[in-house]
Order: C-alpha cells, then structure tokens, then sequence
C-alpha cells in the first residue's frame, strides 16, 4: 500500500483519495458551498418579497432563484450531506476500516460534484439557469415555454447527481450488510445506521423514477419526442407521478438520517439508552415504505388521483413518526440531561419539527390542502421539516461529531449564539408565512398586490431570515477559530456509544487499532462500565 | 423562560393561521373541518412541549447528581402500545372528517343551474356560458369578472391552452388545477353575495403573479340582468 | 426444505428479510393502490418496487448465510480488522477520471459531439486504469490465499 504522502500536493490527496472519512469531508465541505450559495438565493428572494413591487429582481430572475434554491437545497445539499455524515460514520459505527467499495464511493462523489456544476453551470449560458422551479413540472418545462439552455444543463446534471445518489446507496447497504464486526449483529446497530439502511432503500427505489422523468424531458426537449406534450397525446400528469414518486420519498431522504443522529445524539446526553430500540427500528422502516405510498398528495388538486387513499397513506405516517418523538421524549425523562450545543440542536429540533409534522398533517387532508395547496402554508410547512427539522439535526450532528473528525471541539459560546439566533430566525421567518398562506398568497410569486395585507408579515419574515443568515455566520466564525486551534480531543469527549467513539479523534487511516467486544447496541458503553469496574450493566438486543 | 417558549409555538399554531370566512356552502365545510383540525393540532402540541419541558425542567442536570447514573431504562411496551395506538385513533378520526367533506366538494348535482367553462391561458383566463352564449376574457389586473347567483350550484369546467394553472378563490378556500389535455369539473354554491378576488395558483412563467380575476355572487335576478346584457353586447 | 423456509422469510437472516417485509408491504400497498385507482403509471411504480425489493430479499435469502459467513470468517475475533487494512486500496485519480469524464461527455447532450470528445479521453483513461489496478489486486488476493 502506497502512502498518499509520496503524492505531494495536497490538492492530489484529496482528487485520489479513496478514504471514506477523507470522501464524507468532501462531501460535506462541496454540500455547505452549495449551501452558503443556496441560502443567498433564499437571502435575494427574501429581499426581493419583503414589500410590493419589484425592487431587488426582475420576474425571470425571482423565478430562477427559486427553481436554483430549491434544487440546490434538496439535491446539492440536502442528498449530500445526508452522503457525508453516512460515509464518515457507517463504516466507523459498523466497525469497518472502509466502505465496501472505495473506489465506486470516490466516483459517487466526483459524479455529484460534476453534476451539481452542471446546474450551476446555467448561470453561464444565455438565459440563465432554469427557471421551471424545482419541481420542473411539464410542460412548462417543455421547449416552447423553457427555453434557456439552462434548464437542459439542470436536467443533464441532475440525472448525474442521481446516479451518483444510486451508486452512494448501494455501498451503504453493501457496507451495512458485509463489513460489521464480530458481534454486531443487525439488532445491535446504532439507530444511525439503520436510518441510513432505510434512507438506501428510498433512495434505490425512487431515483430511477426521476431519472426516467428526467431522461424523456430531455427527450422531448432535444430529439423532439412528446411525453409529455398533451396535444401530441402525451400526458403531464404523468410527470407529476415520476417526480413525485421520488420527491416525497426524497423529502424523507432528507429526515430519517436526521432521526438517526438525533437518536445518538439524545441518549449520550441524557445518560440513558435509546427508548424502545426494537419500535424505533420498525418505525423507520414503516416511515420508509409508507413514504413510497404518498406521493400523489403533492396532487390532490390535480382531479386526476384517488384522494381518500392518499390521504390515508400520508396520515398514517404520523403514526410511526410520533414513535419515534415520544421514544425520544422517553429517553430524555428520568435522564441525566446536559445541553451542550449538540444537545441543544437536539431539543430544538423536537420542538419545532413537531409544528412541521403536524401542518403536514393538516395539508394531507385532501379537502384542507384544496385551499392550502401551492400557498406560503406550503413554503412554511416544506421549510419547517427541513429547516427547522433537517437543518436542526444537520447542526446537531456536526458539533457531536466535529471532534471525532477535526480533534477539536467547536466553541460552546459560538455554538449557543447559533443555536439561538437559528431557533429564533426560524420562528421569525416560518411561523408568518402560515398566516400568509392561510390568507391565500401563493408561493412562487415574485410580486403581491400591496392592498391584500400582506406586506407587514413578508416583511417580517425577511427580518428573520436576516437572523438565519446571521447564524450561519456564527457557525462559519466558529469552524474557523476552532479549525486554527490544535487538536486536542480523546477518542470519546462525549461519554458516547458507538463505535466510532472507541478509536482515536481523528481516527487513523485504517479507523481501529482494536475493537471492544460487541454485546450490545452500546458497546462503547460497556466498555466504559467494565473499565470503571460497574460490570455489565445496559445491555440490549438478543444475545 | 423555557416554559414560555413552548406556550408561545401553541399559541402561534392556534392563532397564527386563520383562513379568511369562507364564501361558499363548500368552502364553509372545510373551513369548520380545518378548526377541528386546529384544535387536535394544538392538543398535541401541547402534550408534546408539555413532556419535552417537563423532561428539561425536571431531569437537567444538577451539580448534586454528578456520579449518580440514571436508571438504565430500555423501554415499556404498554406506554409503546399506547403512543402507537393514540395517534392511530386520532389519525383515524381526522380521516373521517376529511372523507365527509370531500364528499361534499367532489359531488356533483344532477342538474346544475349555471355551468361555466374555464380555459386558462398565458396569462389569463376565457370563461364561457356556453348555454347562455356569453364570453368572458381578459388578462392582466384586474382580470376578467364573471358572475354567478347565490345559492345555487354553479359548475365549472376547467382546461388549459397551453401550460398548467390553478384556479384558486382564497375565500371559497378552493382551489383546482388547469391542465393542458384534461377537463376538471368540480361545483362551488356561494352563499354570501359579494366580490371575490381569484388567481392563479400552479407556477406558470413570469407572468403568474399577474393574472387574477374575479368572481361577484349576486342574486338570481341581477345574474339574469348581467346575462341579458352580456349576451346583447357579444350579440 | 429450509432453503424454502428462508425464501419466505422464516428462516432468512435479518438482512434479507428487511427486504422481504418491505416487498410484502409494497405489494399491499400496490395491490391496494390499483383497486382504488386504476391508476396504470402509479400501479406500475408501486409493482416495481415489489419487484425490486422482492427480488433482492430472494437473492439474499437463497444465498443462506453463506455471504455473511465468509465476511466474518475473514475477521478473526481478536485482531478484527486483519483482513480489512489489506483491501483498502491506494489512491488513485481512476475515480475523479471517470467521474468528470462522464459528465463532461454528458453535456454532449445539450451541447453536441465537441464535450463528447473531450470526455471521453480521461474517462476511457480512468476506466482502463481501474480496471487494470482492480486486476493486479484480484491477483495479489489470489497469491495470497494460496500461500496460507
Ligand atoms: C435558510 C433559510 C431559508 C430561507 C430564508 C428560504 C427561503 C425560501 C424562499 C423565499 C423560497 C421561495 C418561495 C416562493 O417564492 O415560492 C423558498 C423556496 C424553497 N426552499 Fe427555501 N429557504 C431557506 C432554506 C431552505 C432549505 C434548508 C431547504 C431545503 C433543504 C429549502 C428548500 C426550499 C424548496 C424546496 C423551495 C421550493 C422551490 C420551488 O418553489 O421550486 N429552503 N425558500
Ligand atoms: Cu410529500
Ligand atoms: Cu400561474
């Protein structure tokens, strides 16, 4: 084996690397770029809605800010970072020295990242990026209604990412199922991996739909085919299916993982074992299934699907999604709770994701979402689950793991100013626009008419989106102080329970020297039991 | 503090997001299905802040608990049998509230008293009375206005001439989309006589914020008067 | 007999029959899907999400044990990670080659034959180089099993 150090220039480490720490910080570092970016277009948008009229955009540039936000934020972030953390902590948490197929997980990442350029690469062209929003529904994005070449690089690489999507999933589930250690046996994984487990099946499962999708709008665009093109016999309803058979599974794609880190996350703070292991793992996998059921409920207002059965569908995910919020709240109650950020992130996340999931109740209602549909209680909603849920959890997991990879702790003072300037921007910016919605302002709407009432809430809610920036911030000044600090963390800062707390921060190349004996789905605890001389206490699962 | 915190997000639930008194038999069905909806919603919530702060309040740490391990519970199946089983129940019922009303918006009277088509367009609407031979058209603010008798079930039918729209009246708290190669038909009966101001709700190109239109529910009487004259203008 | 009882999952290992249960609640819910709906497009993505997760639980389930049997077999229980230092494999730009390569040549689509030709060189390349390193590993495996 070769030493990477020969290679000279650090640039090369990184562009041949097939080390699965080195490829998650890749992917986490080209996700938060995507990120940062992503949220200026949201800061425009903001700027752009916060009185009457058109004072920061012009219409077609609103448009292409919200297709490229919304893109960007779901499939050049979201997806990603979901990419990093598993790619960091799966082989970690499983005990393995890599992932199944290094090499294919290298490609996974240079295929996002190539395709993610390519949809930026709009903002070169004439005509600038696309502009069909992210939901690109036919036939607006048909040729004569689309015409910027944008909108043809968007479809060429986001097929890209998705393949990369597809190759990632299938190292996950390989690596899950062939490289645990002695002893780890499928009921003593951490609830990270399961969620990621399940995360791969969605992903598998509902890509090729969009990438169908996808491949025949090109066709229709380019080669003059008409799928899609309802004079020439094709149907755009059948778009609104391909899309929406992998849009709601990825909305999920986009939260399970961060039910996993939450999951790791409470009990190491509440000194206490997850609630109810076995139900969780069986609640991720019911929300898993369930979310390939529910996609037609982005469509009751189209009069063309069965509205009792997806209403149903989507109303039965709350059950196991609510599993898991009390099997959270019950691992907290008659803990030892501490609140660093990590755990603060947690918390928060508790809160405000149950307001999500409960407007997202009231918009599976068929006949509630007939006048909620494509209104800001849409945008509130959509932003709720993933600002105040994904992003809450993303946050979570990289101050519990940032001294894992970095061996240096994020500053507490930083972190708490984050934490709160997040919470409180959310509420700020989200909480209004439920009101809006309700009062029937429709979302992708560059402009409003000034005597509808809308304008002190849009204004408010761009004052909190400056509070959302602002902690951004905070966390960026953070990670720069602490990344010019030496690393000074133990294997295990936290007291934590799985494996990737038993080797050293950061880990070697190889990730173990050793592995402690796996009895339970908290081996590192038991370890730290034994050591102390308090036996074997806390174990779970089948022998 | 942290108490208040949990009380204001209810509050914000409950109040913060009333629809506007709705205008139709319909839509009045769905606005009394949305405050049951509300309602459940804020029981919830609460029970959820509730446990979440008495969990931070009760069980932070203190200095006086330091070396002391919690006890290290695993589970419970009857309180797991019982926050699956709650929510089913819960879950159940809204389902029904919702098929009660959906049969109330989805069906469709054996003989309507005014039917109107509606073609959408980039960027704009065509509404026609076939039967009565008027035509309604117009793009741009204010839009075109149609009128329709209280009381009365009024059916349109909705196409598009190019892209997909959504026909959407904030106080029928309706909304249905236009598509390109389908019809969608569907009934509103208003009950309060007024002008309601509609728009278009499915993304359309950079002129979909610009194309509202409105509809006035007036009484038999004045519907006929409108008919006469619109029908002698087009004439 | 138990090869039977595995392929209905009573007796298959937990990894093949997480795939076994989502495949059987996909067909409920796809069996369900269609009375409700006649609907053909979404009928048919629900089916071939039966089919999809069915056929991987099956495969998992007719290979027994066997495959995790010889994962494990590898990793002796006091020096775990024995086997996994010897495979991981040593940088390369194969992956980075491919990767970009193939998604220049996909803008072929939107912008002609000219990204096509540029593409292709660096993907061909890293293509080659992969495989050519994955061989001369397989080889070296090889050597290896037939020297203990
Ligand atoms: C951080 C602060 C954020 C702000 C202030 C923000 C703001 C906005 C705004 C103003 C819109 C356009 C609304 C409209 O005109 O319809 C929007 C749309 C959207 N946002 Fe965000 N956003 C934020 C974060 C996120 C995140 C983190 C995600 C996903 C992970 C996200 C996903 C979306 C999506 C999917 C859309 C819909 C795009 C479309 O209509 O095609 N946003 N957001
Ligand atoms: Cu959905
Ligand atoms: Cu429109």
């Amino acid at each position: 084996m070769s030493a990477s150090a020969g290679l000279g220039a650090p640039l090369l480490v990184w562009l041949t690397t097939t080390d699965h720490k080195r490829i998650g910080i890749l992917y986490g570092v080209a996700a938060f770029g995507f990120f940062l970016l992503g949220g200026l277009l949201a800061l425009v948008m903001r700027l752009e809605l916060s009185a009457p009229g058109l004072q920061v955009v012009d219409v077609q540039t609103y448009d292409q800010s919200f297709t490229m936000h919304g893109t960007i934020m779901m499939l050049l972030f979201g997806t990603p970072m979901v990419a990093a953390f598993a790619n960091y902590f799966v082989p970690l948490q499983v005990g393995a020295a890599d992932m199944v197929f290094p090499r294919l997980n290298a490609l996974s990442f240079w295929l996002f990242l190539s395709g993610g350029l390519i949809v930026l690469s709009g903002y070169l062209v004439q005509g600038g990026p696309a502009d069909v929003g992210w939901t690109g529904y036919a036939p607006l994005s048909e040729l004569p209604y689309s015409t910027t070449t944008g909108t043809d690089l968007w479809i060429v690489g986001l097929a890209l990412t998705g393949v990369a999507s597809i190759l990632g999933a299938i190292n996950f589930v390989a690596t899950i199922y062939t490289r645990r250690a002695p002893g780890l046996s499928m009921f003593r994984l951490p609830m990270f991996c399961w969620t990621i487990l399940v995360t791969s099946l969605l992903i598998l499962f509902a890509f090729p739909a969009v990438t169908t999708a996808l491949a025949l709008l090109l066709l229709d665009r380019r080669f003059g085919a008409t799928f899609f093109v309802a004079a020439e016999g094709g149907d755009p309803i059948l778009w609104q299916h391909l899309f929406w058979f992998f849009g709601h599974p990825e909305v999920y794609i986009l939260a399970l993982p961060f039910f996993g880190i939450l999951s790791e996350v409470i009990p190491v703070f509440s000194r206490k074992p997850l609630f109810g292991y076995r139900l969780m793992v069986l609640a991720t996998i019911l929300i898993g299934v369930l979310s390939m059921g529910v996609w037609a409920h982005h469509m009751f207002t189209t009069g063309a699907i069965s509205l009792p059965f997806f209403t149903l569908s989507s109303f039965l995910i709350a059950v196991p999604t609510g599993i898991k919020i009390f099997n959270w709240l019950a691992t907290m109650i008659g803990g030892r709770l501490t609140f660093p950020t990590p755990m603060l992130f947690a918390t928060g996340f508790i809160y405000l994701f149950t307001i999500g999931g409960i407007t997202g109740v009231i918009v599976a209602s068929a006949p509630l979402d007939f006048h909620f549909q494509d209104t800001y209680f849409v945008v509130a909603h959509l932003h709720n689950v993933l600002v105040g849920g994904s992003l809450m959890g993303i946050f979570a997991g990289l101050y519990f793991w940032f001294p894992k990879i970095t061996g240096r702790a994020l500053g507490e003072r930083l972190g708490k100013a984050h934490f709160w300037l997040w919470t409180v921007g959310f509420i700020v910016t989200f909480l209004p626009q439920y009101q809006l919605g309700a009062e029937g302002m429709p979302r992708r709407y560059a402009d409003y008419p000034a005597e509808l009432g809308w304008t002190t809430l849009n204004g408010v809610s761009t004052i909190g989106s400056g509070l959302l920036g602002l902690g951004v911030l905070a966390f960026l000044v953070n990670v720069a102080l602490t990344l010019r600090r030496p690393p000074d963390q133990p294997a295990d800062p936290w007291g934590g329970n799985a494996l990737e707390w038993w080797t050293s921060s950061p880990p070697p190349a190889h990730n173990f020297e050793s592995l402690p004996p796996i009895r339970s789905n908290r081996p590192v605890y038991d370890a730290r039991r034994a050591a102390e001389g308090g036996g074997r206490s806390g174990t779970a699962g089948p022998p | 503090m942290r108490r208040a915190v949990p009380a204001t997000f209810a509050l914000a639930l409950v109040a913060g997001a009333c629809v506007a008194p709705a205008a139709t038999a319909e839509g009045r069905q769905i606005e009394a299905l949305y405050t049951a909806f509300l309602v459940i919603a804020a029981l919830v919530a609460l029970v959820v802040f509730g446990l979440a702060t008495f969990a931070i309040v009760r069980y932070r740490f203190v200095p006086r608990a330091a070396g002391i391990e919690p006890r290290q519970v695993h589970g419970n199946n009857l309180v797991e049998v019982i926050w699956t089983a709650v929510p089913l129940l819960i879950v159940g019922g809204l389902f029904a509230g919702s098929l009660a009303v959906l049969a109330r918006t989805e069906a469709r009277s054996a003989e309507p008293v005014v039917e109107i088509q509606v073609e959408a367009f980039r960027w704009g609407w065509t509404f026609s009375y076939p039967d009565e031979g008027v035509q309604v058209s117009g793009f741009g603010n204010p839009g075109p206005e149609i009128v329709v008798p209280i009381d009365r079930p009024v059916r349109l039918s909705l196409t598009s001439a190019d892209v997909a729209h959504s026909w959407f009246v904030p106080r029928f708290l309706f909304k249905r989309d236009a598509i390109p190669g389908r019809t969608n038909t569907f009934e509103i009966t208003v009950e309060e006589p007024g002008t309601y101001r509609g728009q278009c709700a499915e993304f359309c190109g950079i002129g979909h914020s610009q194309m509202p239109f409105g509809v006035r529910a007036v009484s038999e009487d004045e519907y006929r008067a409108w008919l006469e004259q619109a029908s002698g203008d087009q004439g | 007999m138990r090869r039977l009882l595995a392929l209905v999952g009573v007796t298959s290992p937990t990894e093949a029959r997480f795939f076994q249960v989502v495949a059987v609640l996909a067909a409920g819910g796809a069996i369900v899907y269609w009375f409700v709906s006649y609907e053909t497009a979404g009928t048919a993505l629900l089916g071939g999400f039966t089919l999809a997760s069915g056929l991987i639980g099956l495969l998992l389930a007719d290979a027994g044990t066997d495959w995790r049997a010889s994962a494990a077999s590898t990793r002796d229980p006091d020096r775990p990670l024995l086997d996994e230092r010897g495979r991981l494999p040593s940088p390369t730009l194969a992956p980075f080659a491919v990767g970009v390569g193939a998604s220049i040549a996909a803008t072929s689509l939107v912008f002609g034959p000219a990204p096509l030709l540029v593409g292709a060189l660096p993907l061909a390349w890293g293509a080659l180089d992969w495989l050519h390193r994955s061989r001369a590993e397989m080889a070296a495996l090889d050597d290896g099993e037939e020297g203990q």
